[in-house]
């Protein structure tokens, strides 16, 4: 293959400084610098992660985006802000959660494991400190229309979409099951409520589930997987032997069962999630792990008496994390699509909205076929995963070391 | 290759065990314990059925003993060998026995004959979806490679992954909504896989009476389309991808530019040497396919009204039938490792290299 | 008599993200009937594209021929369409491969992959062409052919396998055969009955054989004719006696002093100083020059007009101008001695002809001590 040797060699041979950096210093660092540089190059990658950024902003803010209390107003000559007053804790949580974030990672001097410490602290006394704060028990959305129809309001600001997402307007209804209007513009369901405010609300679950499921799947992976590919021997076969067990349930099946039996949490259902859809990152991990255990710097830590923990997690696992981070942007997604469909055969949460619920709605409301229910909430569903799937697979392409080289 | 095949199907004891005691624990360790779920419609039920049922739960499971117990008494059960009770320990060999899969409370009826009739439905839905998915992935899988990096390649692409993102709840209700309702295109049926008076009906299309009749075949074919539809355009997305990639990888192979050299026109290199060797890949994917088509079936089922496995299961989960739910688990658990050791053999005869005894 | 085969200035580029590169640049050659033409050279210099050039295997892209002629008994093979092409290879000229491991499909059996080239080119029945195939793989010097025919590839060793693409290669009788370094990745005894089993081949069928090498042993003991490949271009190209007993361009000179010598001093190896340059990064003017003892020795006493500095890994050296400005091409320097070096004697004066030697070497072979590698770096990656 003189053809290729001839190809290749002329292309490695190209930008001298980049081989200087790849011989010396932090091979895995640049490499992985590279990846990301790849992978936000890539124009799908970037359309994924802005639809995201969408989905993550109308998460955090969708109190402010989609609510029936105004923001302020003046009532009597006083003025107040009944949104701000019905906020829940978690909405609180949330907004301090993100303007900790921007405080803390904008810094530039500070150690990465010293921005998650502080993060981690911040997001913990928030969520202590919500608990002293109680917002009103009972929601009784229809007050501000009713004052307005009696003409008491001097002026309100409200949200940009003036409906909350359980708001049934008990005070209307003859708006159950409308088609898209001016006032609902992606008309309301079948209780009445609006569904383009649902659908804001709903997209926190999804983000959420998505995550955490996510993060649950690659911990359980990679404790797992790294275990079997460190030891391999019998260890390895007796983990292969558990991942073909959960590999031949269809996860589908174990999560519904598990759902149906242990009751309908949203905390309950992301773990679940999470524990039948590790087996993929187990697989990587083990792979990576078998590969990584016989080089040098492995066997130097192994001789050097390091603690297993600290060859595992400290050595191994930065050099083979790569391909669980790809699989984990695909896992994002199929957790989205787990949720949607445990709620669309009505496993998932109650009072919650959720996309999945949503379209469930469109299927079981008797006769004509409300496609506003269906399209907006499944749009929301495809758009969301197709954005993660973007970016896996571009993410895949970037560390895909085939793919270099000859175009 | 029998030696191969005895040992796989040897594995497939452990892991089918894995998988009933999965499923087993996870009810078993539900809060309330096992009774709780089957005791819930006692509520309804006169003392003599409730006294009758009692029995028959203890009989079964030892709902007095620990979740260990009640498992390997479940396992006995359903296993075709094992220890027998006294009631029919006279007839046949000794040791071997009729496989028990209880009795379904939802539905009052041996789950064996639930089974019965909703697994060949599940299984034929996968029978018509699995050829489709697959011709489709491989001829646009091999379109795309040679056509690398142009634009059929990349929208192809893209347009691939989207299909792979389009959940089977969007695509199924639209096309429920929009071909079968009355409001929009009546084009197909809304539910079921067959026509109330399908029965009645000849098997072939005939235009007896002057009139078409459309008859049995015709008549599930056409229930067959949108279902069908659901279930596959993820997985040729899939596929296709992965075919697309094994094409690339084996033509900058040695062998290619042999057959090249030997004179071979650039047709006939892809479909007769590359076309063989870009399948094995497929084939090993092909296992893990089939269990994600299976739950696939959930979705679609539940869209489209069709009584099979699928349904059969979220019924059964529903409303805590455990008995189905543990028998429904094996009965999937073992089609899929079927599948598994088909797939096996398949890979066996499309690469020489894989030796059967190894 | 004429050639069989003439490349005319044939010229290759590679189009890579990273600009083009020019892996084979005003290539001309010339193989006679029955004659062994050897192309030699380091790994990198050109000779594979140049062989897959012949039959048109380069991949298109990112390949391309930009000129130049290969006329195949005065065909010129680059003006075919594509299915007149196919009937040229595999039927007049076929090609063997440096990889016996890989170079054979998996999936198929042996049988059908030789069955598949007889029946491609030759008008026989699946039977008939199942003889030819047994008989070819009898020809090559398989035992039991007749079972060997529904062995798969990975069921044999590499030489056996080697035989195998002998066998598929002959079996439709070509007039050249083009053997890209076909024992280089076999061991050294199954070389050798390689070798050996080409040789008589070629007594037998009177086929001509382009072998690609980088061993100079191998050379000697089977080449007529040499082309000494350097940098994408031919340096020189004479009778292998001529070649070995008289080289006349820098170049083949420093491989020679590096091929071990079992008689003689126990000195050091010589090795030229330098690597191969780089396909996308040549040097300016004479490509070898960076590495080239003979421009720094004429330097020495040049005139001081004559004379520049350029830089050639760490050290300094002092080259003659006319090496750093103007590449020279081939020319016939001597009846029947071909070189491309600005002081090989006569240079200036030497006419640029096509190179055709339609020279057969004596039976006796020429002595080269143990040649065994010479080109091959210490420590190669391949």
């Amino acid at each position: 293959m003189t053809l290729d040797a001839a190809v290749s060699s002329a292309l490695a041979a190209a930008p001298p400084d980049a081989q200087a950096s790849d011989s010396g210093g932090r091979p895995v660092r640049s490499l992985r610098r590279q990846a990301i540089h790849d992978t936000l190059s890539n124009k799908r990658a970037r359309a994924g992660l802005v639809w995201i950024s969408i989905v993550a902003f109308a998460g955090v803010f969708a109190p402010f985006l989609a609510n029936s209390y105004p923001f302020l107003i003046k009532i009597d000559g006083r003025i107040s802000s009944p949104l701000l007053r019905h906020l829940s804790r978690l909405d609180i949580v949330l907004l301090i959660a993100l303007a900790a974030a921007i405080i803390i990672f904008s810094r530039r001097h500070v150690r990465v494991s010293v921005k998650w410490a502080a993060f981690a602290t911040i997001i913990a006394a928030a969520a202590l400190g919500s608990r002293l704060f109680h917002a009103p028990g009972t929601n009784v959305y229809d007050t501000y229309r009713q004052l307005q129809r009696d003409g008491k309001i001097q002026w309100a600001v409200y949200a940009p979409v003036r409906f909350s997402p359980n708001d049934r307007m008990r005070d209307q209804p003859a708006l159950r099951l409308t088609p898209p209007s001016r006032h609902h513009l992606m008309g309301t369901e079948a209780n009445g409520a609006d569904v383009l405010s649902r659908i804001i609300h709903a997209s926190r679950i999804a983000l959420a589930i998505g995550l955490i499921a996510t993060s649950i799947a690659v911990v359980i992976g990679v404790v797992i997987g790294g275990l079997m590919g460190y030891f391999s021997g019998r260890v390895d076969i007796i983990g292969m032997r558990l991942i073909e067990v959960f590999e031949a349930i269809p996860s589908l099946f174990l999560l519904i069962t598990f759902v149906a039996f242990y009751g309908r949490n949203l905390y309950l259902i992301m773990a679940i999630i999470g524990l039948v859809s590790w087996t993929g990152d187990a697989r990587f991990i083990r792979a990576e792990f078998l590969r990584l255990r016989k080089q040098d710097f492995v066997q130097a830590a192994i001789a050097g008496g390091l603690p297993l923990r600290s060859i595992l997690f400290r050595h191994m696992l930065p050099n083979g994390i790569s391909p669980v981070l790809v699989s984990a942007s695909f896992g994002v997604a199929s957790a989205i699509l787990s949720e949607s469909v445990l709620s669309f055969l009505g496993l998932g949460l109650v009072d919650e909205p959720s996309w999945g619920q949503m379209l469930n709605q469109a299927l079981n409301v008797g006769g004509a076929f409300t496609w506003w229910i269906a399209v907006f909430p499944g749009l929301a569903i495809f758009l969301t995963v197709f954005g993660y799937n973007l970016i896996g697979e571009s993410m895949r392409d970037a560390l895909d070391p085939r793919l270099h080289g000859i175009a | 290759m029998l030696s191969y095949l005895l040992r796989r199907l040897l594995l497939v004891i452990p892991t089918l065990l894995g998988i009933t005691a999965v499923v087993f624990f996870v009810m078993a360790l539900a809060p309330g314990g096992v009774g709780a779920s089957l005791l819930t419609h006692e509520g309804q039920m006169n003392p003599q059925q409730r006294r009758a049922m009692e029995q028959y739960l203890n009989q079964r499971y030892g709902l007095d003993k620990p979740p260990v117990v009640q498992y390997l008494r479940w396992l006995n059960k359903v296993s075709p060998f094992g220890y027998r009770d006294r009631a029919d320990a006279k007839r046949g060999l000794p040791w071997f026995k009729s496989p028990d899969l209880g009795e379904s409370f939802s539905r009052q009826r041996p789950v064996t004959a639930l089974i019965s009739e909703s697994l060949p439905i599940t299984l034929l839905l996968n029978v018509v979806t699995i050829p489709i998915i697959y011709t489709i992935a491989i001829l646009t899988g091999i379109q795309a490679a040679k056509r690398r990096g142009q634009l059929f390649d990349v929208g192809g692409g893209t347009i691939l992954l989207g299909l792979w993102s389009l959940p089977t709840i969007l695509s199924g209700v639209l096309l429920i909504g929009f071909l079968s309702n009355q409001e929009y295109l009546r084009l197909f049926p809304t539910n079921g896989l067959h026509d109330i008076q399908a029965d009645a009906m000849t098997f072939l299309p005939t235009t007896a009476g002057g009139s078409f009749q459309r008859g049995w075949l015709l008549d599930t074919l056409w229930h067959l389309v949108l279902p069908v539809v659901c279930m596959s355009y993820g997985g040729f997305a899939f596929l296709s991808k992965l075919q697309r990639g094994a094409v690339l990888e084996n033509i900058s192979l040695d062998y290619v530019r042999t057959a090249r050299a030997k004179g071979l026109a650039e047709k006939e290199v892809l479909y007769r040497h590359v076309f063989r060797n870009s399948l094995i890949p497929l084939i090993t994917v092909a296992a893990n396919l089939l269990p994600a088509l299976l739950a696939g079936t959930v979705v679609v089922e539940t869209i489209f009204g069709i009584s099979g496995m699928g349904r059969l299961m979220v019924e059964a989960a529903f409303v805590r039938d455990r008995e189905l739910v543990l028998s429904d688990a094996l009965v999937i658990g073992l089609v899929g490792l079927i599948a598994y050791l088909l797939a096996d053999i398949c890979y066996v005869v499309a690469d020489p290299r894989v030796s059967y005894d190894a | 008599m004429d050639p069989l085969l003439e490349l005319k200035n044939l010229d290759v580029a590679f189009d890579t993200d990273r600009g083009q590169i020019r892996p084979v640049r005003d290539v001309s050659l010339s193989v006679f009937p029955g004659q062994t033409v050897a192309i030699v050279g380091e790994s990198g210099c050109g000779k594979s594209v140049t062989a897959l050039s012949i039959l048109r295997l380069i991949p298109e892209p990112p390949g391309r021929v930009l000129g130049g002629e290969v006329r195949l008994e005065g065909r010129d093979l680059l003006r075919l369409r594509e299915s007149e092409m196919r009937r040229v290879r595999g039927k007049d000229i076929a090609m063997i491969f440096q990889e016996p491991m890989t170079s054979l499909n998996p999936v198929y059996t042996i049988g059908d992959q030789i069955v598949e080239a007889v029946t491609l080119h030759q008008k026989v029945g699946t039977r008939r062409a199942y003889e030819i195939a047994e008989q070819s793989l009898r020809e090559v010097g398989i035992s039991d052919p007749a079972r060997r025919l529904h062995e798969y590839p990975h069921q044999m060793s590499g030489g056996m396998r080697q035989r195998v693409m002998i066998a598929m290669a002959l079996s439709c009788q070509p007039r050249l055969l083009i053997a890209d370094e076909p024992t280089t990745a076999l061991d050294v005894t199954i070389q050798a009955q390689i070798l050996e089993l080409l040789r008589k081949l070629q007594r037998e069928t009177g086929m001509s054989i382009l072998l690609i090498t980088h061993d100079l042993g191998v050379v000697a003991e089977n080449a007529d004719v040499v082309a000494v490949m350097y940098a994408s271009r031919i340096v020189e190209f004479a009778t292998v006696e001529d070649l070995f007993d008289h080289p006349q361009h820098p170049y083949t000179e420093g491989l020679f002093r590096s091929v071990p010598k079992l008689q003689g001093h126990k000195e050091r190896l010589d090795t030229i100083p330098g690597t191969v340059p780089n396909p996308a990064k040549f040097p300016s003017g004479c490509k070898f020059h960076p590495r080239c003892p003979r421009t720094r020795q004429i330097a020495a006493t040049a005139q001081p007009d004559e004379v520049v500095q350029i830089a050639a890994g760490n050290e300094r050296f002092t080259v003659m101008q006319v090496c750093t400005d103007d590449e020279p091409v081939l020319r016939e320097v001597k009846p029947g001695h071909w070189a491309a070096c600005h002081f090989a004697p006569n240079y200036p004066e030497a006419p640029v002809t096509v190179p055709r030697l339609e020279h057969r070497r004596e039976v006796v072979p020429v002595v080269l001590g143990d040649a065994q590698r010479a080109l091959e770096p210490q420590g190669a990656t391949r």
